[in-house]
């Protein structure tokens, strides 16, 4: 197991901390790195000839660089963006699809976009166990946006069956559960776009990722217009520059760029193999617990092969209910729709509580997070429920 | 501070006013989306002030209790007399389903 606790600030306080799925704590080289980048680095990029902006400009680029290099993309197929939901908008609103394919199970970021883009949305159903119905994918499917990991349930999508399925089609991925937990070939599983963000990544809030393979990038028009993404500009016309730039109007959020490299650079030396493999212990680690609690507690969700999230309800007591007494005892856990509606309707619940895990959980926040929902239950439950 | 409170607990577990109300002089049903939860208030009116009040819908501890509460509060007073129960802000909208309810309705 990873013991990197004492690395994350926040945690030091009387918190057990199981909701990275929301957004994930910082380490101090993360906080250290941005605040660095203010104390010493602040310049604005590519502009400036004087030294500072060039070491501002060097420094971004290297970030670019790493963090390409942290999905095996090329530096030149990330843009910058605030986040998963910017990328599928972008995307969404851009590229306009005619027919989209998608999964149920999609975060309203990879599904209300794609409405509003006037498509026709087809749907990958899933099983009692939240696990995608690959058997319904029609191979001649021309375009796929799906979910990398469930932020619901923890279900783990199979790219490369989906992939090996419909060869021609394009494969958009919401990577916001998935980049931060697993290693990512975005080459090898052949997907043509990847979205991220950083801050649930160890990195700051206000950066994103969007990777588009580099046979993309020329077709797909600007979304934002005004400094830095032009080539040249007359009073009644402009040309764009090369991507990435093309994509990235303004000044990009600088001293974020440069905390994500710094989160990124932390998640390389762990590496993101030991990543999944700390999650993987702590979730069946979770799972074996919960399965002992079963005459109190409903699980959701695939019941092996899962992210690091466990989704529940104490029987009988609403999940808002179970998340405030689990605060009252310093747990943190999430509680709701997920902002994933159309999903946990089709469990027959209002609502669910979701607990979810990264590199600084251990067993013993497990152990406390158990010991006390019998003590919700005991205070909440009705005799009549 | 806890918002589990005895008085939230007690009328929680022993809801006051639950049921449907024939023939109602007003009625709302509302929904908070965040939560999943839905309320719906029936009540008659006689000159101004409530003289019978029901309540029913699914929800979390504090919008039941909230309701059961208003529901003993109410009758006999004007419509506009019951104020919210001060509970966490996380919690404010579940707190004031019921009172939106009642707004709804009239």
């Amino acid at each position: 197991m990873l013991d990197v606790k004492k690395d994350f600030p926040i945690l030091k306080k009387n918190i057990v901390y199981l909701d990275s799925a929301a957004t994930s704590q910082k380490p101090l080289q993360v906080i250290n790195a941005v605040s660095n980048y203010y104390r010493y680095t602040n310049a604005n990029i590519h502009r400036g000839i004087y030294k500072l902006a060039q070491r501002s400009s060097r420094l971004i680029d290297s970030a670019r660089a790493q963090i390409a290099k942290f999905i095996g993309a090329d530096p030149g197929e990330i843009i910058f963006v605030r986040g998963t939901t910017e990328a599928v908008n972008f995307i969404a609103s851009r590229l306009s699809p005619k027919i989209v394919t998608l999964s149920v199970l999609e975060h309203h970021s990879n599904l209300v976009p794609w409405q509003q883009s006037g498509a026709i949305l087809k749907f990958i159903n899933i099983d009692n166990q939240g696990h995608l119905l690959l058997e319904s994918l029609d191979p001649k499917t021309r375009f796929i946006t799906i979910t990398g990991v469930s932020n619901l349930l923890g279900t783990i999508t199979p790219l490369d069956k989906i992939r090996k399925i419909c060869p021609q089609a394009q494969i958009f991925v919401d990577g916001a559960q998935l980049v931060p937990h697993f290693p990512v070939e975005v080459h090898k599983l052949g997907i043509d776009f990847l979205a991220f963000s950083g801050h649930k990544m160890l990195g700051p809030t206000g950066i994103g990722v969007l990777y588009i393979n580099k046979s993309l990038l020329n077709q797909l028009p600007p979304w934002l217009y005004g400094g830095d993404m032009i080539d040249d500009v007359t009073l009644n016309s402009a040309t764009w520059a090369d991507p990435p730039q093309k994509f990235e109007a303004g000044t990009l959020p600088l001293a974020e760029i440069v905390g994500l490299g710094a989160a990124v650079d932390y998640l390389q030396k762990i590496g993101m193999v030991n990543v999944r493999r700390h999650e993987e212990d702590l979730t069946n680690y979770a799972l074996a617990k919960f399965k002992k609690l079963k005459n109190i507690v409903t699980l959701y969700g695939p019941t092996t092969h899962r992210a690091g999230i466990i989704t529940f309800n104490v029987n009988g007591i609403h999940a808002h209910d179970a998340a405030q007494v689990l605060d009252e005892y310093g747990i943190c856990v999430r509680s709701g729709q997920h902002c994933a509606t159309p999903a946990i309707t089709r469990f027959g619940v209002p609502a669910m509580v979701r607990a979810s895990f990264y590199i600084y959980n251990t067993k013993s926040d497990i152990d406390y997070l158990i010991s006390k929902i019998p003590e919700v239950y005991d205070r909440l439950h009705r005799d009549n429920s | 501070m806890t918002d589990y409170t005895e008085i939230i607990l007690d009328h929680y577990r022993r809801p006051r006013h639950q049921g449907i109300l024939p023939s109602p002089c007003l009625s709302a049903t509302v929904s908070n989306s965040s939560c999943g939860d839905s309320l719906t208030v029936y009540y008659r009116i006689k000159s101004g002030k409530v003289t019978d009040f029901k309540w029913q819908g699914v929800g979390c501890a504090i919008s039941q209790a909230a309701a059961s509460i208003v529901s003993d509060k109410i009758i006999g007073k004007p419509i506009f007399s019951v104020r919210p129960l001060r509970v966490n802000p996380a919690r404010a909208a579940c707190a004031s389903l019921v009172i939106k309810a009642i707004l709804d309705a009239c």
